[in-house]
Order: C-alpha cells, then sequence, then structure tokens
C-alpha cells in the first residue's frame, strides 16, 4: 500500500476522532456518549493500525489490539452489565452548561489545540502533525465535557474519552513503546470497575446518579 | 464561445428536468428502505402535470409579492445551476459571472421571496412557517460563509470550476481533515436547508410541526407546481456542488463534445444517486429534532465547518 494512502486514511480516522468528540459534547442521552466512545475508541485503533502497518511496528498492533478489547468489547459491556438499567432509566444527561455554548467553547479548544501543537507539528512526520492537534483538541474537549455533566456515569465516559484522545496524540508521538499502553488499558478496567460499583452503591443509596445535586446526605433528610 | 453557452443551457436542461426524478427516487429509497410500499420515483412528474392542468385560487389579502415569488423561487436555482459544473470539469460561458458567495446570496434571495409570500398570504401557518424556516436559514448561513472560507483558504479562490481541481489532486488532500469536516458540515447544511430529516420532515403533514413545507401552504396550480419543482431543484443543486465542487470531480465531461456530455449525464446521475443513498440512510436513521434543539444540530455543524477551516490553515 502507498504511504501517502496511509497518511490520507489516518487523517480521514482524525478527522473522524475529532467529530466524535464534538458529537459527544452535543449529545444528551447516556446510551449514545457509550457508542460514540465505543466509535472513537475504534478509531482510535484504526489509526494505530495504520500507523503499526506504515511504521512496522508491533508495539503499535498490540495498541490496537488491546484498545479493541478493552475498550470496544470489555469496558461497554461491564458498564451494561453493572449499570444497565442507568442507560435506559436517564434518557436526558443533566448538563451544567447548555450545547450550544458548550459547541462554541470546543472551537476555541480545537483552536488552541492547533495553535499550540502548530510549532511541533509542523517539523514532524505527516502522522504527528495530523494525530498531535487532533489528539489535544480532544483531550481538551474532553476534560471541558468532565466539568459540565452533572452525572457519575456520563462523567465516568468523558474520563475515558480523555482517555481515547491522549492515546491517540500518544501512538503517533511514542511509537516504540508499548508498555505504558498495556498498562494504562489494564488501568482503565480498573478503573470502570471501582467507578461502576460506586456509582451502583451512590444508585442504591440515593436513587439516583445525579451527583450534581448530591448536596446532603440521605440522614439529613435532604431528600 | 456558442458551444460553451450551449453547454450551458444543457446544464439547465439537465437539472430542470431531472431534479423531479432525483427527489422522486429520494423518496422511493426512504420508503423502500423503511419497509413501505413506496410511490414510483416518478411521482413528481405526475404530480407537476396534474397541478399544472389546475386552476389557481389566490387569498384576496395576497399581494403582488405572492405571486411572483413561485417565479422567483423557480427562477433563483437555474440561475445558480449556470454558475456550478453540472456535466463539465472545463469552465463555460457563466462560469465567472460569479462565485460561490454569489450563488448563495442568490438562492438566499429565493428564501427571502418564499418567505415574504408566505407571510403575505395571511394564513397563520404560512407566517409560522416562514419565520422557523428564516431561523433555520439564518443558523444556516454562517456555516455557509465558513465553508466558503475554508474553500477559499485552500484553492485560493470561490469560483467553482476553480475549486473542484483541488481535494482530488492527491489521496493526502482528499482524506486531509479539513476536506473530510467540510465534506461533513455540507452534508448537514444540505440536510437543514431542504427541509430533511433530522431538521424537518418532508413527509409530515401536520401543519403546526412543519417547517419548510408550510411555506407553500397557500399556493395551489400551477404556482403550487412551481414551488415544488422549484424545492426539487434547490435539493439537486445543492447536492451538485457538494459532488461535484468539493468531494468527487470525477466522471465530468472533458470536452463539449455529445458523447462526452451524454457520459457525463449518466455518471452524475450515478453519483446522485449514491448520494440520495446516504441521504435515505441518514434520514431514515434519525428522528426529527424538536425545533429548539435544531440549533444543537447546526451548532454542532457549525464547529465541523470552523474546525475544518482550522485544519485548513494550519496544515497548510
Amino acid at each position: 500500500m502507498q504511504i501517502s494512502l496511509l497518511y490520507g486514511l489516518n487523517a480521514l480516522a482524525a478527522a473522524l476522532f475529532l467529530m466524535t468528540a464534538f458529537l459527544f459534547l452535543a449529545s444528551r442521552q447516556t446510551a449514545g456518549s457509550l457508542s460514540l466512545f465505543v466509535r472513537q475508541a475504534l478509531l482510535l485503533s484504526a489509526s494505530a493500525l495504520l500507523q503499526a502497518y506504515a511504521l512496522h511496528s508491533l508495539d503499535l498492533l498490540l495498541v490496537a489490539v488491546i484498545t479493541v478489547a478493552a475498550k470496544v468489547f470489555l469496558i461497554p459491556w461491564m458498564l451494561r452489565r453493572s449499570l444497565g438499567g442507568t442507560f435506559q432509566s436517564r434518557r436526558e444527561v443533566e448538563l451544567a452548561v447548555s450545547v450550544p455554548t458548550s459547541l462554541v467553547i470546543a472551537i476555541g479548544a480545537s483552536l488552541v489545540a492547533y495553535f499550540v501543537s502548530q510549532p511541533i507539528a509542523s517539523q514532524m512526520p505527516s502522522f504527528v502533525a495530523v494525530n498531535l492537534p487532533v489528539g489535544l483538541a480532544g483531550l481538551l474537549i474532553s476534560v471541558y465535557a468532565l466539568a459540565v455533566r452533572r452525572e457519575a456515569l456520563p462523567q465516568f465516559l468523558s474520563l475515558l474519552m480523555l482517555d481515547n484522545a491522549a492515546f491517540f496524540a500518544g501512538v503517533a508521538i511514542a511509537s516504540t513503546s508499548a508498555l505504558w499502553e498495556i498498562i494504562a488499558a489494564l488501568e482503565g478496567i480498573i478503573v470502570t470497575i471501582i467507578v461502576a460499583l460506586l456509582t451502583r452503591t451512590i444508585s442504591e443509596r440515593i436513587g439516583t446518579t445525579q451527583v450534581g445535586q448530591l448536596a446532603g446526605l440521605r440522614e439529613e433528610g435532604s431528600r | 464561445m456558442a458551444s460553451s453557452l450551449l453547454v450551458n443551457l444543457l446544464q439547465v436542461l439537465t437539472v430542470v428536468l431531472l431534479a423531479p426524478l432525483y427527489k422522486g427516487t429520494l423518496a422511493w429509497l426512504e420508503e423502500t428502505i423503511q419497509g413501505k410500499i413506496a410511490p414510483s420515483p416518478l411521482q413528481p412528474y405526475y404530480d407537476l402535470r396534474k397541478l399544472f392542468r389546475k386552476s389557481q385560487v389566490v387569498s384576496t389579502e395576497a399581494s403582488w409579492i405572492f405571486r411572483f415569488a413561485p417565479y422567483i423561487s423557480f427562477v433563483v436555482p437555474i440561475v445558480v445551476t449556470l454558475l456550478i459544473p453540472v456535466l463539465t470539469s472545463f469552465p463555460l460561458f457563466f462560469a465567472f459571472a460569479g462565485d460561490m458567495v454569489g450563488a448563495g446570496f442568490i438562492l438566499g434571495l429565493g428564501g427571502f421571496f418564499t418567505a415574504l409570500a408566505a407571510v403575505d398570504s395571511a394564513n397563520p401557518y404560512g407566517a409560522v412557517g416562514a419565520s422557523r424556516t428564516r431561523m433555520v436559514s439564518l443558523l444556516v448561513e454562517p456555516i455557509f460563509i465558513i465553508v466558503f472560507f475554508t474553500v477559499s483558504f485552500v484553492a485560493n479562490s470561490t469560483i467553482p470550476y476553480v475549486v473542484q481541481q483541488q481535494w482530488v489532486q492527491s489521496s493526502a488532500a482528499f482524506f486531509a481533515p479539513s476536506h473530510v469536516l467540510l465534506a461533513a458540515a455540507f452534508v448537514m447544511i444540505v440536510l437543514a436547508e431542504n427541509g430533511r430529516l433530522p431538521v424537518d420532515n418532508p413527509g409530515g403533514h401536520f401543519e403546526l410541526a412543519m417547517i419548510d413545507e408550510s411555506k407553500n401552504l397557500e399556493y395551489s396550480g400551477p404556482a403550487l407546481a412551481l414551488v415544488k419543482w422549484a424545492g426539487q431543484m434547490k435539493l439537486m443543486v445543492l447536492s451538485l456542488v457538494f459532488l461535484n465542487v468539493l468531494v468527487t470531480p470525477l466522471g465530468l465531461a472533458a470536452s463539449p463534445t455529445a458523447p462526452a456530455l451524454a457520459t457525463a449525464i449518466v455518471l452524475v446521475s450515478f453519483k446522485l444517486l449514491i448520494f440520495a443513498v446516504l441521504i435515505a440512510a441518514i434520514e431514515t436513521s434519525l428522528a426529527k429534532l424538536r425545533l429548539f434543539r435544531i440549533s444543537e444540530f447546526l451548532g454542532m455543524t457549525f464547529v465541523t465547518a470552523v474546525v475544518a477551516m482550522v485544519a485548513a490553515i494550519f496544515h497548510m
């Protein structure tokens, strides 16, 4: 396969990756957010696969495989299994900031990402030049999404999106070491278990996972 | 000179005559995908023929604007057709008479007059529909402008015939993030501007929920035929801008000869068919948004377009 075609397909994956980040910011449904996360993880592994093929890197191949296994299959399965009801019962996620305002802020975030990474990216080969600004933009957007979501599960999904974005830039920069990727992927699973258990406990105790409204304890009679 | 003018007229004829078929095929595809018994793709032609034979009723409240608006909205897509590449990859007689911004202005003129006419008819639903259409157009306008900015950053021009060659020079240019995002934003604009799902339901017959359709409620007979035909041409013109200028300027005639042009008509129809399948798939998988959620959909489109522009600037 031609190297320019690989560059092209990677850029396509990057563009779609950025779009899923925006869609995530604009989505109000928990189930939709989860499926966006899965798609974004698929795009991340596509980018890693393309780079593995182009650079003949076994490490990146491993990264792609682990990403698919953990983020496309394992984490969604675990979340659905432990919190299945929450996906269906809460159709509309509560947001601290309205969606149009968030989208304007997302424009600012992507502009900053492109501006900041320009001096580095312009010196680098094409994979980095594409992945670095997109990953950085995804990172900023996920941090913002984390701040404005007022419910535990969407917040956790933003955290996972943040993970995706960091890896999206990461696979392009550090294409020769896979160890930290493996650890990070395992860490993601562990975090999932912890958060799922925590959310379940909160849900059982208080009857909701709207953490934005957890002003007082139940014993004090606030609910 | 003369041949280029003739080809330009052929382009107009292609759009005028094939637009109902395009809309009909789109409706047929959608209904078939949704498992309904679909009307024939030729149904729009039958509708137009029926409407042209009927007599026209005009409200006593209506002024000259109401009578003139159908003609204006019918002429507007034709004028735009003169400016864009429909069948050829070389510039034609009117190619440099106006650029994409000019084409946007001309389409805006048509929208302005149909909105005025809807208010003019004194039908309350007309005014509601007109104000909603204006709301959607108001939100679409900046996205159009950002798309044109992106195009001019990449191609150093906004003349459609110059722009069309830019994206297919290399696979890197074709798959560049700016191009992918731009194409995605333009698809969403095409949906919003033509009253398709998720912004408006083209099959809906409930006046209170209508956006695009309710402008035409007071029209009847030949005037309604013209308005409908204009809507079909607008959909086709925007699809052609998407296909021939922004994404796949392939299969176009390179010389003004009859065989080349005939092949181009077939290939362009084929591209339109594929685009119709894409629109049908999008429309089947999405539900209509509530009116105040439309701003979120178009905000999403705006962000996509802006990031396309940012990526175009920084990747140069």
